[in-house]
């Protein structure tokens, strides 16, 4: 485990398979959470938190559990629930002390228990890596590369609200494809081989 | 989503909360989820591994042709990322050939495929049992034309020299391309 | 049943579509839409699965204690997707393989649990059973639209057949995940116009 690989590890999952614009994970909430900077960072922070910590879990639960007894076909079952406490946890969590982030994040907070980026994360860290550490750090390095794509696309949106496109693209259709635009540049460090 | 206000306002007070009700119900609700899920994974596990070696099977006849004899149980040689090693046999019991299964990391999930080896260590064809690269520019490389011409080549092959890319899926090519050097290094460890 | 099966139909395709109106279950949409068969396939399993949690959900909706239902309805989802992965596996494994990764990520489809929290925790086992039904036909129908105009644009074929002539170029462009968010935004734009429409020319029926 050194140090060149975690790096390795974290630009392939920040930009060049950005969970959002190229895996397609965590899409829903990316749409709800990104009309304003502020909510999108509290969102990919609070993601960032469950991802990392569920990475760490499901791996030590996927190889202390699942594995010796030839269980893994209950993996989405098991990281899933994993994942399902955890963001209760924080759900309690913010009620009780972040009051104002609760009430800005709404419904999307007991979804994150639903975002695919976060069983995503657990099966794709399973799958491809074999120390917890990596896996972990994977799923660290892809909540931030979430965060990232959550940021820019807040930014681009703020500027949305001043356009006036035909009656037919006002709202979700514009953000789809302007989305789609920032695809098309995050598309560019798909061509790197790591 | 809209909730239930009335029980919303039960949660506030927290001593009310009846935790042995909660607990019992999950647990029921588990056992019922485990006794449904165990049932299935039994029901299916034998069609499930039946068809993953019929699938197997119908390519090493693709590969060798239907009057060749298979031998599975061939250990893989240590060091070696190969998943399976198959023997083709000719009828007369004299080798036809080593198909070696690898998985090759491709643009988006494994690439999971057999290269079958004629006796004389050159290659007889490539079959891909699966894959998910992006339709239409990935999958390309799954299609047979595009296999055809691994078909007599051996030794460490490279890409542009030895073998044509797909333009636009570089990555799927050469996932491709490193499951065959894979199986032709399992090929020399097997000392055939 | 409370709600008349007309409505619910109406609502699950068109009124209150999960994909074009709700903009729920983006990432699956986007990720399997790349061919009619996937889109299709993708589509029926996930119907099968929203009738079963929602009918399951329902028939145990007083049973369930509110601090405990999404732990709950997590299970029962899960539950549901593993066994039709297993089934699928068994019994028809070359629409298995071809959906391969995303079968596991019903499971965090969101149109099951927002189904199940709007739903199927507040109505009757038939209401729930018809919601499930005609909300995953909708899903159906947007995945089939979108993967429509996707395979013949990017790949020039529609259902893995070829129709347009070999001079006319295909647009791989809308293979790629950008081209998805793209083919996304123009369907939706396009089908909120079309049920914008539908609605406005019901709507002075109503009124009388």
């Amino acid at each position: 485990m050194d140090l060149v690989n975690l790096l390795l590890i974290a630009f392939s999952a920040i930009v060049v398979e950005n969970f959002i614009f190229s895996r397609f994970l965590g899409v829903c909430p990316f749409l709800g959470v990104s009309k304003q900077p502020a909510t999108a960072f509290g969102m990919g922070l609070a993601v960032t938190f469950v991802i990392t910590v569920s990475n760490f879990l499901t791996f030590e639960i996927n190889d202390l559990i699942l594995k010796p007894y030839g269980l893994e076909f209950l993996q989405t079952i098991a990281f899933i629930l994993v994942i399902a406490v955890l963001v209760q946890l924080l759900e309690m969590f913010f009620k009780r002390y972040i009051p104002v982030l609760y009430h800005a994040l709404g419904i999307y907070l007991p979804l994150i228990t639903t975002n695919c980026a976060v069983l995503g994360a657990a099966l794709l860290a399973v799958e491809s890596y074999t120390s917890v550490l990596e896996a972990t750090f994977f799923g660290f390095a892809s909540s931030i590369g979430f965060l990232v794509a959550l940021l820019i696309f807040a930014g681009v949106r703020e500027r949305l609200v001043f356009a006036h496109p035909p009656r037919a693209f006002e709202g979700m259709p514009l953000a789809l494809i302007s989305a789609g635009l920032c695809a098309m540049a995050f598309s560019g460090f798909s061509g790197i081989q790591l | 989503m809209k909730r239930n206000k009335a029980p919303d306002i039960k949660t506030e007070n927290a001593l009310n909360i009846p935790y042995v009700k909660i607990i019992l119900c999950l647990f029921l609700i588990c056992t019922i989820c485990a006794g449904l899920l165990g049932t299935t994974y039994i029901l299916t596990r034998d069609t499930i591994l039946e068809n993953e070696k019929a699938t197997v099977q119908k390519l090493l006849i693709s590969i060798y042709g239907d009057d060749a004899v298979f031998e599975s149980d061939v250990t893989v040689p240590e060091g070696q990322k190969a998943e399976a090693v198959y023997l083709a046999k000719n009828p007369d019991a004299s080798l036809r050939g080593y198909a070696i299964r690898v998985l090759s990391p491709g643009f988006s999930d494994d690439i999971d495929m057999i290269v079958g080896f004629n006796a004389d260590g050159t290659i007889r064809k490539i079959e891909i049992i699966a894959l998910s690269e992006t339709a239409g520019l990935g999958t390309k490389v799954a299609e047979s034309n595009y296999l055809a011409q691994y078909v007599g080549k051996s030794d460490k092959l490279a890409l542009k020299t030895d073998i044509d890319a797909i333009s636009g899926a570089t990555k799927s090519s050469r996932a491709v391309l490193n499951g065959v050097n894979l199986a032709t290094e399992c090929l020399k460890a097997l000392g055939a | 049943m409370k709600h008349k099966i007309s409505t619910l139909c109406r609502d699950g395709l068109l009124d209150n579509n999960p994909v074009f109106i709700q903009l729920l279950g983006i990432c699956s949409t986007l990720a399997v839409t790349t061919s009619l068969s996937n889109g299709i396939g993708m589509g029926l399993a996930m119907t099968l699965i929203l009738v079963c949690s929602n009918v399951f959900i329902s028939l145990l909706r007083k049973f369930i204690p509110n601090e405990a239902r999404i732990a709950a309805f997590i299970v029962v989802i899960s539950t549901f997707v593993t066994v039709v992965d297993l089934l699928l596996k068994a019994y028809i494994p070359a629409l298995s393989e071809s959906l391969g990764l995303f079968i596991p990520l019903i499971v965090v489809n969101c149109i099951i649990l927002a189904r199940a929290e709007a739903f199927a925790s507040q109505n009757g086992v038939l209401d729930s059973l018809f919601d499930g039904l005609f909300m995953g036909l909708g899903y159906t129908l947007a995945l089939v639209l979108i993967s429509a105009l996707r395979e013949i644009l990017g790949n020039g074929s529609i259902y893995g057949i070829r129709i347009l002539p070999e001079n006319v170029p295909a647009v791989a462009f809308f293979q790629t995940p950008a081209g998805a968010f793209i083919a996304l935004g123009l369907m939706t734009a396009l089908m909120r116009t079309v049920i914008l429409k539908l609605k406005a020319r019901k709507a002075p029926k109503v009124k009388h």
